[in-house]
């Protein structure tokens, strides 16, 4: 199943989880000297920076390498060049296939460049070759970033693989089962929760441990997926896009999307609250922004800044209670830092602000100009 | 935490009983910390708030008027850098710990609206006139003496790049601005010495002790615009490049060991990557002067890049190896 090896990967858990021990000051060094001797860790695992060097590096040596391996076959290119493809991406499965084996490269950045080029090269020269229509794409995307999933445990090679099957689902409803378009959105959130709960089902399993960061990335992109089926803003514009179902471009059944545009932002946070977890919490919170913007674009009822200055004022108001309020810890919550040594998953999350912030800086020069005027066109259609 | 994987190592006896017991401990009380979802959420409500004020001045500027805005901009300044003068710790040339959690922000606040307050006095009166280099000048003073007198790093990083604009604008002619030409060489020497000078005021704040913490902000910003002036240089004047490729090579020769030294993998991952491109241009180059070879220089140019991609990466390995030992 797993290319790399399973010993390292469970020592590699065991050493991880022991230096967050140690960081909170519950072990102590000798202890986590004497964890890391009895348990050794035997890839090549550089520093985040060489590993993001040697990804750039890796990837201009598999392009290069292409072009003088395709160089020979220059007369006949046009008739050629597909098969090159392929056959250049099974090169490339094999050095990676050798990189981790042999060489023990382990998020090395090496293995994360083969394995994406390995990936793009073999779907795009499949999918040129067979003249691949939608459905036959998105399986075959499937089916590669599955095997990338299982046999290396990458987390956006999984991302890609249930994305890929959302949209076999959907090419399948809309262009060969003959049945009504209006189910699709509910086939789509039924598949989202089916993932979901398969994948919460398998999380606690040891023999399934070196997937878990797979699972976390599919239980957030499911929840995800589950929420955009059902919101209106989606579901009304794709129909719109695609189906054309209705002739005034409005929804049959809009009341029942309204309902799930609101409620499942609130269920998210209401379970993310009762149970503690983080997950659910945190999309329910960035859910909440997609139900004001799906509302404001529908229904414009007070100008962007005053919009704008009354949420802020709000969203001012109530953290900065909640963060006085969790000084002192009360119902299991706090506002304190618990383990201060996490700091790469900060920097994720600060770094996503900070370019959202960058957008949004970019953007109020403009909205002013426009004024508002389109929005309240797209409400006026709502109405109809 | 996985409370049965130590429970496990705590039967093979790695795991001293006091250990464990803080380990089940912490895994009863499940505390959870919303710290940075309420931070996030504060900071967007910040974010909503500033910029809907911003867009409500901006569309109702006729009824305020610009000196009521310019006294209200200058109030929030003086406010903010009253609050920072009254918290604040002692000077010291060492690390100095901001006093509370809202003192950071307070400061940057205070530094921006002043900023803004010189753009606004510029803009709309025309304060400095064409002595643009004047406009970028104060402000620039301002917040080098803030970061040093507060401690601020992030202000530290507004002021070097006011540094930058200063020396930008007052390097070139001021025809040249309104014309939007950039690309002159005055322009790559200005770089050059920005450059050496950040690099310097590195060294100078390790050596002498002066804020030793912000010390890898200017070798940053150094090592970035130095590498940078150079790679254009070598563009820009291509009759003598190998002249300038060869001060690049000194220069990732100086920041290579510098990078070893200090530990950092950072500085020597920027200085291969720079180190490559000046190569692959120079190579390109040399191919290129070869002549009329044909399609044998296309294979040459490959194999380069293959050969030398292979050779980077197995330097790179090398050096991380070579700095985890030290």
């Amino acid at each position: 199943m797993i290319a790399y090896n399973k010993t390292s990967l469970h020592n590699e858990r065991i050493q991880e989880q022991s230096t967050t021990a140690f960081e909170n000051n519950f072990l102590s060094k000798d202890e986590l000297q004497a964890i890391k001797q009895k348990y050794p860790v035997q890839f090549y695992t550089p520093n985040i920076f060489i590993r993001i060097g040697l990804f750039i590096l890796t990837g201009i040596i598999v392009s290069f390498s292409f072009s003088l391996f395709s160089l020979p076959f220059m007369s006949y290119i046009e008739n050629a060049w597909k098969g090159l493809l392929l056959f250049f991406a099974l090169l490339t499965y094999a050095a990676l296939e050798f990189m981790v084996q042999s060489k023990r490269q382990y998020k090395s950045g090496v293995d994360d460049a083969l394995l994406w080029n390995f990936a793009g090269m073999l779907f795009g020269s499949i999918s040129l070759i067979l003249d691949a229509g939608a459905l036959t794409n998105c399986v075959l995307a499937f089916i590669i970033s599955f095997y990338c999933s299982i046999r290396f445990a990458d987390r956006i090679m999984s991302v890609v693989a249930f994305l890929s099957f959302l949209a076999i689902l959907f090419f399948l409803f809309t262009d060969h089962l003959g049945t009504s378009k209006a189910i699709i959105p509910f086939v789509l959130m039924a598949a989202s929760a089916a993932v979901y709960f398969v994948v919460k089902n398998q999380e606690k399993k040891e023999s399934l441990q070196n997937y878990e960061h797979c699972f976390t990335m599919l239980i957030i992109v499911s929840l995800l997926s589950f929420y955009a089926a059902g919101n209106y803003y989606v579901v009304r514009e794709v129909n719109n896009a695609l189906f054309h179902l209705t002739n005034d471009g409005s929804l049959p059944f809009g009341w029942l999307f309204w309902i799930l545009t609101f409620l499942i932002p609130m269920l998210y946070i209401v379970r993310g609250i009762q149970k503690k977890d983080a997950i659910f919490l945190r999309i329910g919170l960035l859910l909440i922004a997609a139900m004001i913007f799906t509302v404001r674009y529908y229904y414009h009822l007070i100008p962007h800044e005053v919009f704008m200055t009354i949420t802020g004022f709000i969203l001012l108001f109530v953290s900065y209670t909640l963060i006085k309020y969790l000084k002192q810890p009360k119902f299991g919550f706090t506002y304190a830092e618990l383990n201060k040594q996490h700091a790469f998953e900060k920097l994720q999350i600060e770094s996503l602000v900070i370019a959202e912030t960058m957008e949004q800086q970019s953007t109020p020069a403009e909205t002013t100009k426009f004024g508002g005027g389109s929005f309240g066109g797209g409400g006026a259609g709502g109405e109809f | 935490m996985n409370t049965w994987l130590f429970e496990q190592l705590h039967a093979e006896g790695l795991i001293a009983d006091s250990s464990f017991k803080k380990i089940r401990e912490h895994s009863d009380t499940k505390l959870f910390s919303l710290h940075w979802e309420l931070k996030t959420l504060l900071y967007l409500g910040v974010l909503l708030l500033s910029g809907g004020l911003g867009i409500l001045i901006y569309k109702n500027i006729e009824k305020i008027g610009h000196q009521a805005i310019l006294i209200f901009i200058a109030l929030v300044c003086a406010a903010c850098f009253f609050y920072c003068l009254k918290k604040k710790l002692p000077f010291s040339t060492a690390k100095v710990e901001a006093p509370n959690v809202h003192f950071d922000y307070i400061l940057l606040l205070g530094c921006l609206t002043f900023i803004s307050f010189i753009a606004y006095l510029q803009f709309q009166y025309n304060v400095f006139g064409t002595r643009y280099g004047l406009a970028t000048f104060f402000p620039m003073l301002v917040l080098f003496f803030s970061a040093y007198f507060f401690d601020h790093l992030g202000v530290l990083s507004l002021a070097i790049t006011n540094l930058g604009a200063w020396v930008g604008i007052t390097v070139t002619p001021s025809q040249l601005i309104r014309a939007n030409d950039f690309n002159s060489s005055t322009i790559i020497f200005a770089g050059l010495f920005l450059g050496a000078l950040l690099i310097a005021l590195a060294f100078v704040s390790k050596l002498k002790k002066w804020k030793q913490h912000f010390q890898f902000t200017y070798a940053n910003f150094g090592t970035h615009i130095l590498f940078v002036s150079c790679l254009s240089a070598m563009f820009h004047f291509q009759k003598i490049y190998l002249v300038w490729f060869l001060l690049l090579a000194a220069l990732a020769f100086f920041s290579y060991t510098r990078s070893i030294k200090s530990k950092s993998f950072y500085f020597l991952v920027v200085t291969a990557l720079y180190t490559y491109i000046s190569m692959g241009y120079v190579a390109i180059q040399l191919i290129d002067s070869i002549g009329r070879i044909g399609l044998s220089s296309i294979y040459l140019g490959l194999l380069y890049f293959i050969f030398s991609g292979i050779g980077l990466i197995f330097f790179l390995i090398r050096s991380n190896r070579k700095i985890k030992a030290l």
